[in-house]
């Protein structure tokens, strides 16, 4: 370029001064004069701003597909990024899940009294899935992660809803499945149980690891059928009969009771 | 989590003072950086330029945006001309197409968006129109000046601004004819007052 | 608990944090404010410890503690000074499969910070920081052990924290990177109160105001780097002999050996044994005690 704008005529056209001709004749020069262009006045205050909203779109992370779907289904961003963000045995536990209620569920339609299988199983998927969701030992970024304002009963209860969720889903989609299944009593008979052992697990989880908690409860549960299988005459499904439904009713209601007070005072 | 970007191309080395075809290889190669870059060194003109076209700073400032955003997605198709380091030109064609689509989509909320026509270097203007946009001062100027601003506005629009006669028409509102018209007696009378 | 710290501070009082039979912090007194305090000890000494109470991930067995001027002890203001903290564990570990800025996501959503847009405004800044910005696509199974270990002082730098709690921050990190972690360290330092627990004397010495030694969890020096130092003077020694066994000495490149004398041990007049000016790694392990041999 043989010539330059002048302060002046520059000033003028970024102010929106200029004339009209003087204004085509600064454009273009503009298009061409690299020169010019970086003498134009320039609202830092405003290019700072607009980088920041270009960069915003060009530098965003797409959100994995499940923080897509939690999204979709109403939560707020930084929820749906909370839950997304499960630990590595989340997904192992879930793969197990489904293996373990299609091979009862096989089991089920192959041999008489399969569906005792099913019944013993499925109140326990749940609590497995909690035992593993939160703690040192079984995440691997707990430490980074605990001492967070968000750490504590909180992030426990949101990955609780992470197990509960998909959990409760499969089961009763695996009960619908069994043979014979005609009233609802036959489809969530381990619902009551299996709600009452997370919250024992969460209740335990005071004095002890969640895991150690799980395996306490999820022992406890055990016994409590063999107890029922050897005991002379007694049907190991006793568990589930109404009495026992009360029973589970009553602890489902005490251990909340017990968490809330946790998490109110904690 | 994945990021919103292509498969990726080395990208070369670059720095503040890198020349706009290098920096753009770059965004190409997905550097954001390299358009923070070349963002700081045109944005401020292209701003500038657009607002003598446009008075509400929303749209502006979209259509601003917007093209950003395409110099990222289709940095790779920047073709410079031999020697040329300077990308102004290919970025003001790009600017004034979106902020024609931010003020169609203004108009018309209702009406699906057609895709944008490729990005293309204006090119080698005519010899006529070289000479038009050359000269500061001189005759032309005065020239310039005695032109009514409906002849003005036309010119602008197809020779400044190397739009088509439909965008022409587009961004002044008035039909693609009336364009076509305005465009030739501005011509002839700037022609006119050069050889006369 | 009656003891109060500054707002931007912690104070201690008879700290004590057992594991069953055995005491790891014995009775700590502390009080820290803004600038950098370097944390020295052996192994098992009750460092790591030390800073998990002040960072809220144990509690304390017994003592009084006082954090950002907040009581660890009840839950509201546990959560108020994790707002205001940052600390970076040892051996921190992540989600293999999160991507850096993913991870620091994460993290500064467990920190509560802010709507999206800044958030992530946020972690672009703390990945700048550490020199991984480059890298923020990248997932953490890709990374090496340095990268992890900036990418966990980037977690712990989420939030502007007023405390920063830092457990072997520079291992893993190359020189170039240590000048740079020790350059954004004292910059932090200029408003917050940064505990560095390191087997890196030089870091103390090149960042450190104040030094602190643990040893079986008690404080046994508390001073400046240059008193720990003042502490040696006289005690440090080059010899072209071996010195007694019971005595602390290294053979030097040069083929003479460096002795370090502690107090009331005898270490034979040799010839050529020549006085020099101890440095804090000298005093140090003077300080400790320790026989490396």
């Amino acid at each position: 370029m043989s010539w330059h704008l002048t302060h002046d005529q520059l000033h003028r056209y970024a102010t929106h001064t200029a004339d009209d001709v003087t204004a085509m004749s600064a454009e273009a020069h503009l298009t061409h004069c690299s020169h010019c262009r970086d003498r134009l006045p320039t609202d830092e205050a405003w290019l700072e701003r607009s980088w920041a909203d270009l960069r915003d779109i060009v530098d965003r992370p797409r959100p994995s597909p499940l923080e897509r779907l939690l999204t979709a289904l109403g939560l707020r961003e930084h929820t749906a990024t909370l839950l997304a963000a499960t630990p590595t045995l989340y997904r192992a536990w879930l793969a197990a899940t489904v293996i373990v209620l299609a091979a009862t569920l096989a089991l089920a339609h192959e041999i008489p009294r399969g569906t005792l299988l099913f019944a013993c199983t499925a109140p326990v998927v749940p609590l497995v899935g909690v035992a593993l969701a939160y703690g040192r030992g079984v995440d691997p970024a707990h430490s980074l992660a605990s001492v967070t304002p968000w750490a504590g009963p909180r992030l426990l209860l949101l990955r609780t809803c992470a197990v509960l969720a998909p959990a409760l889903t499969l089961c009763t989609i695996a009960a619908l499945l069994m043979p014979a299944v005609t009233t609802v009593h036959e489809t969530v008979f381990w619902l009551l149980p299996a709600l009452a052992m997370v919250a024992g697990c969460l209740a335990l989880g005071r004095w002890m690891h969640l895991s150690m908690a799980g395996g306490v409860i999820g022992g406890g549960w055990l016994l409590l059928l063999t107890v029922c299988t050897l005991l002379d005459g007694t049907d190991p499904l006793q568990v589930f009969s109404p009495l026992a439904q009360a029973g589970w009713a009553t602890a489902l209601a005490l251990l909340a009771a017990v968490i809330a007070l946790r998490v109110r005072t904690a | 989590m994945k990021f919103l970007r292509r498969a990726r191309q080395r990208a070369p080395e670059y720095g503040p003072d890198s020349p706009d075809p290098v920096l753009l290889t770059a965004v190409a190669a997905g550097e954001t950086d390299a358009l923070e870059i070349l963002h700081r060194r045109h944005a401020p003109w292209l701003r500038a330029r657009l607002r003598y076209r446009c008075s509400d700073p929303d749209q502006l400032d979209a259509a601003l945006q917007e093209t950003f955003l395409a110099v990222w997605r289709n940095a790779g198709s920047f073709r410079p001309r031999p020697g040329d380091t300077d990308a102004g030109a290919w970025l003001w064609t790009i600017a004034i197409r979106q902020l024609i689509s931010q003020l169609r989509k203004r108009a018309n909320r209702w009406i699906a968006e057609k895709e944008p026509e490729p990005y293309e270097t204006i090119g080698d203007a005519s010899a006529e129109d070289t000479v038009l946009l050359n000269i500061e001062h001189g005759p032309l100027g005065a020239a310039l000046h005695e032109l009514s601003p409906e002849l003005r506005s036309a010119i602008q629009a197809t020779v400044l601004d190397g739009l088509t006669v439909r965008e022409a028409a587009e961004i002044l509102q008035i039909p693609e004819g009336t364009v076509k018209t305005r465009v030739m007696r501005a011509k002839a009378r700037l022609r006119e007052a050069l050889t006369t | 608990m009656t003891t109060t710290s500054p707002r931007n501070g912690v104070r201690a009082r008879g700290l004590v944090r057992t594991y069953g039979t055995r005491r790891a912090l014995d009775g700590v007194d502390l009080d820290l404010g803004p600038g950098v305090t370097g944390l020295l000890g052996r192994n098992g000494a009750g460092k790591t410890t030390l800073l998990r109470c002040l960072a809220t991930d144990l509690e304390a067995t017994d003592g009084e503690l006082s954090v950002l001027g907040r009581d660890p002890e009840r839950a509201a203001e546990r959560t108020e000074i994790r707002r205001r903290l940052g600390y970076l564990p040892q051996n921190p570990s992540f989600y293999p499969h999160f991507t850096t800025f993913g991870l620091l996501d994460y993290m500064a959503v467990l920190k509560e910070r802010g709507g999206r847009r800044e958030r992530h405004d946020e972690v672009r800044r703390a990945l700048r920081r550490v020199d991984l910005y480059d890298r923020r696509h990248t997932r953490l199974r890709r990374l090496s052990g340095g990268m992890r270990q900036r990418l966990g002082l980037a977690a712990a730098l989420l939030g502007d924290p007023h405390l920063l709690l830092l457990d072997e921050p520079t291992i893993g990190l190359d020189p170039e990177q240590r000048i740079r972690f020790r350059d954004l360290v004292s910059e932090l330092a200029v408003h917050s109160t940064v505990l560095l627990s390191t087997h890196q004397i030089e870091d103390v010495a090149a960042l450190c105001r104040r030094v602190l030694v643990l040893d079986q969890g008690r404080v046994i020096f508390d001073g400046t780097p240059a008193a720990l130092i003042a502490r040696a003077r006289g005690r440090v020694w080059e010899q072209g002999t071996r010195p007694p066994r019971n005595v602390t000495s290294w053979r030097l490149a040069d083929g003479r050996h460096r002795v370090l004398v502690p107090e009331g041990v005898h270490n034979p007049d040799s010839d050529e044994r020549v006085p020099v000016e101890p440095s804090l790694e000298d005093a140090y392990l003077l300080l400790t005690g320790a026989v490396p041999r």
